[in-house]
């Protein structure tokens, strides 16, 4: 998935201005005549300096038959971009479900789906799914003493 | 050398040693896995490791990395896949080897080599560490705001092709660094009114998802099947090696000695190291149309030279507090949150963790070799399992060392976020490691930039007023003038081709 630089360019120039932007009421170390909005503004100079030198070399990818954007087998298969939105969406499914779903049920789907995805057999994935679950949170919980929620898991407390 | 004898204790322990042997173990299956890098291993043990002392702390990322580098070779021979980074400028050669029989022979080569080449390194490290800390102790802030300069300056112009895409990768590390309570006015920036931002980018979650998530999306999308080897059982891999050894005891001397410099280039790490290696060696054998054909010569540079670098990244490290590859990025990031300040200060305060840290890096390297050959015994199993089952593993596990360092789901968040960006970024050709060098360094750069302009009143010539600091504001400045030197130089030898043309 590879954009031209031209976009990306743009893309920098706009966030440059969005944050150079933002910078307007950092307030200024008393005595002097800058402060907290410096650093970010110079940054922001930096990000549209390059911004402006990614849109040159695009235009001269563009002269030389380069496309607006540049598909890999991965992104142009069905297959890959699946696979990447089972990832994504098993760890925002993690984020949004964890903490009252508990760990131990959540980190089992997200993880026996994406082993699903990745091998398409059932029985075994489901078996490893459950096993590193397991193992990874006796490691966290046990061991290092992170409180992982239990979720509906609550009464069963082991 | 009172500090070296207080340090032998703290490192010859019995839970120590424990660790540093897990971690060997962890570092040579990660290293051997392709896509498992050793900069992911030490992003993957911060977790495990954020909740121990800082010496048994250190010495599994030290002995970790160690391994993973070594052991990064043994895809690399057999499949012609590298394991990480640092072997593929010589995968191609080692496999060449292997498909004339002499796999045990490139393995061991680069087996000892890479235990040499550590050991040069840490040689190095010791003996210049401690001398560069007492010029360290001198600096100010005006120092320090250059040579941070001059650290990302190099980190932009080593790590790719394009040095516009290097700075923006920096800017954008430089950037995250910036959320949070800012450090001279105490003003809240870019926090969007979300508490869990006042404190800024949590750094061991935005690092776990550079190295681990990006590395995992990069991953399951790929399109590539690698078949698993049908292997003989190896093991005679010392066999006829100090004839290897002393023939090209030259190329094993200029591999760790260049090695050791890259690593300590701020940036640079073992991958650049290793290429550099192998073409210089290329470039003075007294043989170099054998090489690509399966010609040992080029394994010992290189081999050698990607685990010097490593060594040689922990120089500035332990000085100035100023990386010198993504690994140690990841060490001293972890440093500051631990509220640890690398820098000469330590060399001071605590020389018995200093020492410690050579020891440790004495004996990674020592215990490579036998835990190396296992390695390479073991590795018809090991090249076996199949990585589908690998990555939702290294997610999980993922996911929650980020969740664990402060137990909130927003280090998942921040974790996921940052990941989804160093993916997009990498398939753009921007590189990481400017990122994560401007993530931990960002604040150190602020930091010293505001206090030197508050000391020299506003006035810029006061970043050149001490002797030092000018030197370094020089160089610095130097380099960020040679692309516009080049580019017009350029210009004029194209412009005069076509007015001769």
């Amino acid at each position: 998935m590879r954009f031209n630089d031209a976009i990306i360019g743009l893309v920098l120039i706009v966030f440059a201005l969005v944050a150079g932007y933002a910078t307007r009421d950092f307030p200024q170390i008393p005595g002097q005549s800058y402060g907290a909005a410096l650093f970010p503004r110079l940054l922001c100079v930096g990000f549209a300096v390059c911004g402006l030198l990614l849109i040159a070399s695009g235009m001269r990818q563009r002269a030389t038959a380069g496309a607006w954007l540049d598909l890999d087998d991965w992104a142009r298969s069905f297959s890959g971009p699946l696979t990447l939105a089972i990832t994504i969406g098993g760890m925002v499914f993690y984020i949004l479900v964890s903490e009252s779903l508990g760990f131990i049920p959540t980190a089992f789907l997200m993880t026996a789906s994406l082993l699903l995805r990745l091998r398409g057999r059932w029985i075994s994935s489901l078996a490893i799914a459950a096993m590193v679950t397991m193992v990874i949170h006796q490691i966290f919980y046990k061991l290092l003493l992170v409180p992982l929620p239990w979720g509906v898991l609550e009464p069963l407390v082991f | 050398m009172d500090a070296f004898l207080l340090a032998l204790p703290l490192v010859f322990q019995p839970n120590v040693l424990a660790v540093m042997a897990m971690a060997a173990i962890f570092g040579l299956f990660v290293g051997s896995v392709p896509g498992l890098t050793a900069t992911m291993a030490t992003a993957l043990l911060v977790p495990l490791t954020f909740f121990m002392d800082p010496v048994p702390a250190i010495a599994a990322m030290v002995t970790a990395t160690a391994m993973a580098i070594f052991a990064g070779d043994i895809p690399g021979a057999l499949l012609r896949v590298p394991g990480t980074p640092a072997s593929a400028a010589y995968a191609s050669e080692a496999f060449a080897m292997t498909q004339k029989g002499l796999a045990e022979r490139a393995l061991g080569t680069s087996l000892v080599g890479s235990a040499i080449g550590g050991m040069f390194g840490t040689v190095v490290l010791v003996l210049s560490a401690p001398q560069l800390a007492e010029v360290a102790l001198q600096f100010t802030q005006f120092e320090y705001f250059w040579l941070a300069c001059l650290g990302l300056s190099c980190a932009v112009f080593v790590s790719t092709a394009s040095p516009t895409k290097g700075t923006v990768s920096l800017l954008i590390g430089l950037m995250l660094a910036t959320v949070g309570i800012d450090i001279t006015a105490g003003h809240p920036r870019y926090t969007f009114g979300i508490p869990d931002l006042l404190g800024g980018v949590a750094f061991i979650p935005a690092m776990i998802g550079m190295f681990a998530v990006a590395e995992i999306l990069r991953n399951v999308v790929s399109t590539r099947v690698i078949e698993p080897p049908k292997l003989e059982h190896l093991f005679r891999v010392f066999h006829g090696l100090g004839g290897v050894f002393k023939r090209y005891w030259r190329g094993l001397v200029r591999g760790s000695v260049l090695g050791t410099a890259v690593g300590i280039l701020p940036g640079a790490g073992g991958d650049i190291a290793a290429w550099v290696a192998y073409a210089l060696s290329k470039k003075l054998s007294k043989e170099p149309e054998k090489f690509g054909t399966g010609h040992v010569e080029g394994i010992v540079d290189a081999g050698a030279a990607n685990n010097a670098a490593l060594s040689g990244a922990w120089v500035p490290a332990l000085v100035f507090g100023i990386p010198g590859d993504s690994i140690t990025a990841i060490v001293i990031g972890v440093l500051y949150v631990k509220g640890m300040n690398p820098g000469p200060t330590v060399f001071m305060q605590n020389p018995e963790l200093i020492y410690g840290v050579f020891i440790t890096f004495f004996l990674a390297n020592i215990v490579l070799i036998p835990f190396g050959f296992a390695a390479i015994g073991l590795a018809r199993h090991i090249l076996r399992i199949p990585r589908t089952i690998v990555w939702p593993i290294v997610l999980l596990f993922s996911m929650v060392g980020a969740y664990a360092i402060d137990n909130s789901l927003f280090g998942i968040v921040v974790m996921l976020s940052v990941g989804v960006l160093a993916f997009l970024m990498e398939e753009n050709g921007f590189p990481v490691a400017p990122a994560i060098l401007g993530l931990v360094l960002g604040p150190m750069l602020e930091g010293n930039f505001m206090t030197a302009m508050i000391k020299a009143d506003g006035n810029l010539l006061g970043f050149f007023e001490r002797p030092i600091a000018a030197a370094l504001g020089a160089i610095t400045l130097l380099l960020w003038s040679t692309p516009l030197i080049l580019m017009a130089a350029r210009r004029v030898r194209m412009h005069s081709a076509t007015e001769r043309g």
